[in-house]
């Protein structure tokens, strides 16, 4: 179905190819989950398979790429569209109408489908992505599960026989990204699609795959069944890192597989000590805090004491009222009711980092964060450097990784020496890798006598992160404890290894390996 | 500007020019001496005669990237047109037509300046008669601005771009004015059309006419311009030129960084 | 939300609005211009969507502007007419170039009435065309465009529905301003404007991409140098005839005109043929279009018939005194409110800030 014959990319300007020598086939009807280190080339392989590249974002290939018969050479991305479906990275920026049910449509109108035939298909994608109760609403008011559904929807109304997606959930909370899995499971099984999906959150999808692509940092890639494929690499879920760790001889991909392996072990094995929580002096303090917008309530009569030198990730679906509380923790945004009593400076990353660089370059961002808190030229950089080492000054903003671009804004808002660091879901877009040395660098701060306090939907990172655990639904807190009590107390919020060892509560890799030993 | 897109501008432009300087031209015996009909003929032909030049310049000439960038563009001006004080907050709204008129070039721009105005005009309730010459005037203006010399770059050009502005912000109100002339002062008074007199004439009325009613906010629309262009033209250019390069805008592949999947 | 049952097509509000503003420019019968205006607002309350009300106000305003700028200048600049004397202003000298030019003087009341009847005739034009483009949301219009425009229309439909994002884009950017102080002035508009664009064209990008792998923007078909041809015949044709009818030469000059619009027209249906492109719903043109535009044309065409016969009727002296027929075919125009579909249309908005 798909082929790649000694496939190699290379940017403009580029100092090596971004895809190098890459021979793949990806047969019909498979699900295929492409991973690697972000900035790799995941997005590039994905975008020769619909001709994107190289047509529209330039560059220079060799080799071939033909995709149900097609040479994407020969064929303009807008050809394809009868036989490929892509669907980018932030599915609600490539909304071009406003309403859910043209969007849909839009699709078919660029191909020419008389409207009663757009009809028929119209209502039967609606009910295929269990969306059809959102079709009159406006696209740009839904959540992001159901916008990311609509993008897919959207693109599989031209009925192609290829659905290629960018990392559809990495900005989803949980719920939201079952949701979507269970749609592209019913692609693959119930239509027979071929779906290929770019991800560096596994843990959900890892199992449901049929064949996985590693794309690794010098452009070379390996693929084959997902076992095979992942072999060594560091880039997995916990449940295979524990696999790996405990020398099973089949490594699990699942929590089924992994509960089922993990049987002796959990006889085996005893509680460990609860590391109870010794709060330190509170760094900041809410008192019946309420911030509304309009009618719309988004915290509701909070009161939450944080202290220093503990990381606390603050869960919860999205809506529930995180970004306003640190909002109004920080000051930037002024509580309707109750008040907040601070210590020192409060620092806030927020969830578009982005909306605060503005200048050309790092070095120009860096020398002005300096300036305005009036230190000498070099200190933001030599916090940006020990946060993540290794970025061009030259290099703009805006062409940073996620996780680049968040160290950038973090360095930022450290030079203000704060007492507490606030970070807005800093998790989205951050492979593996990138997390854990987030998780050193939040550790290091919290140790520097320091509030940390973060929102995530990603359960493993406050796994691997959290000393405290915060749940936050409609604005009001429902839990609130050690991470270990918070996150092995509901099946949404557990991490894969809190479900493996289930009743055990063990939170990661390591808290097991020091068991056993 | 590809040879047939320059022939179909220049056609509209001079009939739009026959629209904006028909009080100067008109005749005492023509039907269309009275004051109200005219326009009115001009103002209902112009829309579609300007369609069809935008047909001409978009319809297989412009591809996904472009419409997108003119899409964007455009709401851009839109939100800016609000901000504007005087005069339907015309100021800003040449900021992203001059903008992405340099940075897309001439054929861009005319399009670029007829969308721009055209929604911001849908979205601040400014349709009336008046906006078929708003359109071709703001086109005029991002045609122009994608007409300037190529070679400058960096702090001369935006000087050069500056420098435009103001020239465009005068030109533009002297020739909607004109259009405006009849409208707003109709007949009977001193400083109105008296068709049949000398162009002249005429045109001493108009610019008496001009300078009690919109010269000021003229001034005061090339003023903001300037200062405008000055603060952010550098930084708004150089982000136009990333995404161009980022995207492979024009057909051969330009210098510079490739896009963010590459770190 | 359910659907209503049917929606009136665009068009036919354009066509109705413009017909009562084409009879609006041929009276200056004070009554009879008020009636339309009312006719047009009880339409637009009647029949108009959510944001109407608020847009038609606006045009109410620029009408109302208009009418006082129109007596102002009159007033002010009147060239002294014949009769009773209201009151004077004190003359005001100008230079020598500006000769011919008086400031103030006397006033009269029949200055005063020209101008209140011209600066209402154009008040009420403006208010009609304002009262179509409350009536007809546009993007409904825009989806019944040519497909020659397809290009130009989506880039529209693209912007009308990028400016709430970007609003919102504002917003959030001048939260996050607070994060960091910024000590230099010259930065501070950078601060707000540079994410605020580069987010913009971030999401060019992403729109683009979106656009182009679901078709948009296939290779044409042959046959753009037959549209060119059609094209430039039809502009240069109607340049002359432009300028000919000006000059005077009337007859030819319109038919050049003419002529020459049917060429261009002509040229864009055919280059829409050159493009394969449906539209997913699309507003029909039925019985009660007809109907609609009809009723506005019937005024129209009362208003000319009564203009040929009896000039004066509409151009009264003094007290107004508006014909009966036309005052009917004015009231008859106000039956699209009860004869035209149900229209429940969404208005603009910018999305809400989320709470999250």
């Amino acid at each position: 179905m798909i082929r790649f014959t000694d496939f190699s990319l290379t940017y403009p300007e580029a100092h090596s190819p971004t895809l190098r020598d890459v021979n793949l086939t990806i047969g019909q009807g498979l699900l295929c989950l492409v991973t690697g280190a972000t900035g790799a080339g995941k997005t590039s392989l994905l975008g020769a398979i619909n001709g994107l590249v190289p047509h529209f974002t330039g560059g220079h290939v060799s080799g071939s790429v033909v995709v149900g018969g097609r040479n994407t050479r020969e064929t303009h991305p807008s050809e394809m569209a009868d036989l490929v479906g892509y669907v980018g990275q932030d599915p609600a920026r490539g909304f071009v109408t406003e309403v859910v049910e043209y969007e849909l449509a839009y699709g078919m109108e660029q191909a020419g489908v008389a409207p009663a035939a757009m009809r028929a298909r119209v209502e039967e994608t609606l009910d295929l992505l269990g969306i059809a109760h959102l079709r009159q609403m406006p696209a740009a008011d839904l959540s992001g599960g159901e916008q990311q559904r609509v993008a897919i929807g959207s693109v599989l109304t031209a009925h192609p026989q290829i659905l290629v997606l960018d990392e559809p959930t990495s900005a989803l909370d949980p719920g939201a990204a079952e949701e979507v899995l269970a749609a592209i499971t019913r692609l693959v099984h119930d239509l027979g699609l071929t779906v290929v999906v770019a991800e560096h959150r596994l843990e959900r999808i890892i199992q449901y795959a049929d064949m996985v692509v590693v794309v690794s940092g010098d452009g070379t890639v390996a693929s084959g069944e997902p076992r095979l494929a992942i072999g060594e690499s560091a880039m997995v879920p916990p449940v295979v890192e524990l696999g790996r760790a405990v020398g099973w001889d089949t490594v699990p991909l699942s929590v089924r597989e992994g509960r089922i392996q993990a049987a002796k072990l959990r006889e085996q094995l005893t509680e460990p000590t609860a590391v109870s929580l010794v709060p330190g002096p509170s760094a900041v303090t809410a008192k019946r805090l309420s911030v509304t917008y309009g009618p719309v309530v988004a915290v509701r009569d909070l009161s939450i004491d944080l202290n220093r030198g503990e990381i606390c990730v603050v869960m919860g679906r999205n809506g529930s009222g995180k970004s306003s509380l640190f909002w109004a923790l920080h000051g930037a945004l002024a509580p309707d009711r109750g008040s907040v009593h601070r210590a020192g400076p409060v620092g806030l990353v927020p969830q578009t980092p982005g909306d605060l660089l503005f200048l050309p370059t790092v070095a120009d961002e860096c020398g002005q964060a300096d300036l305005d808190a009036g230190l000498e030229r070099g200190t933001c950089r030599s916090i940006l450097d020990e946060v993540v080492p290794g970025i061009g000054g030259e290099s703009h903003p805006r062409d940073l990784s996620e996780g680049q671009r968040l160290a950038l804004v973090l360095a930022t808002q450290l030079v203000t020496q704060p007492d507490v660091v606030l970070l807005d879901e800093p998790t989205r877009g951050l492979d593996y890798a990138a997390k854990r040395n987030l998780v050193a660098v939040l550790k290091r701060l919290a140790g520097e006598n320091r509030a940390v306090v973060l929102s995530t939907h990603d359960v493993e990172f406050a796994a691997l992160a959290a000393d405290r655990v915060t749940v936050m639904a409609e604005g009001e807190i429902v839990a609130d404890g050690p991470a270990a009590e918070v996150l092995t107390a509901t099946t949404l919020f557990a991490p894969q290894v809190a479900k493996v060892m289930a009743p055990l509560p063990f939170l990661t890799v390591p808290q097991v390996m020091e068991a056993i030993a | 500007m590809k040879g047939r897109g320059l022939v179909v501008v220049g056609l509209v432009s001079v009939i739009g020019v026959i629209g904006f300087l028909w009080p100067l031209i008109v005749q005492a015996d023509s039907t269309l001496a009275h004051n109200e009909d005219a326009p009115w003929l001009i103002a209902i032909m112009l829309p579609l005669l300007l369609a069809v030049v935008l047909a001409e310049l978009s319809d297989g000439v412009m591809d996904a990237k472009r419409v997108a960038m003119l899409g964007v563009l455009a709401a851009l001006g839109a939100v800016l047109r609000p901000l504007g004080a005087g005069t339907g907050g015309i100021e800003l709204v040449f900021l992203p037509i001059i903008l992405g008129g340099r940075a897309f070039g001439p054929s861009f721009g005319f399009v670029l300046g007829s969308v721009t105005l055209f929604v911001s005009a849908l979205l601040t309730a400014g349709v009336g008669p008046w906006l078929p010459f708003q359109m071709l005037a703001a086109a005029w203006v991002g045609m122009g601005a994608g007409m300037l010399p190529k070679r400058p770059t960096g702090r001369g050009e935006i000087t050069v771009l500056a420098v435009y502005g103001a020239v465009s912000a005068l030109g533009f109100g002297l020739v909607m004015n004109m259009y405006f002339w009849p409208f707003t002062v109709g007949a009977g008074t001193d400083i109105s059309l008296q068709a049949g007199a000398a162009v002249w004439d005429n045109l001493r009325r108009y610019l008496a006419y001009h300078t009690a009613t919109s010269l000021g906010w003229d001034v005061g629309r090339a003023v903001t311009n300037v200062v405008a262009i000055t603060l952010v033209g550098r930084g708004v250019l150089l982000a136009l030129k990333r995404t161009a390069r980022k995207a492979a805008f024009d057909s051969v592949p330009a210098s510079n960084l490739a896009t963010s999947s590459q770190i | 939300m359910s659907r209503p049952l049917r929606r009136l097509h665009p068009g036919a509000w354009w066509l109705w609005a413009l017909f009562l503003a084409a009879a609006a420019s041929r009276t200056t019968d004070l009554l009879l211009l008020a009636l339309l205006v009312a006719v047009a607002w009880f339409m637009v309350i009647v029949r108009g969507s959510e944001g109407s009300g608020r847009i038609f106000r606006i045009y109410l305003l620029v009408g109302l502007f208009v009418l006082v700028l129109r007596v102002g200048f009159r007033v002010v600049l009147g060239g002294g007419a014949a009769g009773d004397v209201l009151f004077t202003l004190p003359e005001v000298a100008l230079p020598s170039w500006a000769v011919g030019i008086r400031i103030g003087g006397e006033v009269t009341v029949d200055e005063i009435t020209a101008g209140l009847a011209d600066g209402a005739r154009l008040a009420t034009l403006i208010i009609c065309v304002g009262a179509a483009n409350s009536l007809a949301d546009p993007r409904r219009l825009l989806r019944s465009l040519p497909l020659a425009l397809h290009s130009v229309g989506t880039a529209v439909v693209v912007a009308i529905g990028l400016v709430p994002q970007l609003i919102t884009s504002v917003i959030r950017v001048r939260r996050a301003t607070a994060l960091r102080t910024v000590k230099s002035r010259r930065l501070r508009m950078r601060r707000t404007v540079g994410p605020v664009v580069d987010d913009a064209l971030d999401r060019t990008l992403a729109l683009a991409v979106a656009m182009e792998v679901r078709g948009f923007g296939k290779p044409l078909g042959a046959g753009s140098r037959t549209v060119f041809a059609f094209t430039t015949t039809g502009l240069g044709a109607v340049a002359i005839g432009l300028y000919l009818v000006l000059d005077g030469t009337t007859g030819l000059g319109f038919a050049l005109v003419a002529g020459g619009l049917a060429a261009t027209l002509f040229g864009l249906r055919l280059a829409g043929r050159r493009r394969l492109v449906t539209v997913y719903r699309p507003e029909l043109w039925r019985a009660s279009e007809w109907v609609v535009a009809a009723m506005g044309l019937l005024v129209l065409v009362v208003v000319i018939v009564i203009g040929r016969s009896n000039p004066t009727a509409l151009h009264p002296v003094g007290v107004p005194a508006p014909p009966l027929y036309a005052t009917f075919a004015v009231l008859a125009a106000a039956l699209p409110a009860w004869l035209a579909p149900n229209e429940t249309a969404r208005g603009l908005r910018p999305a809400r800030l989320r709470p999250s």
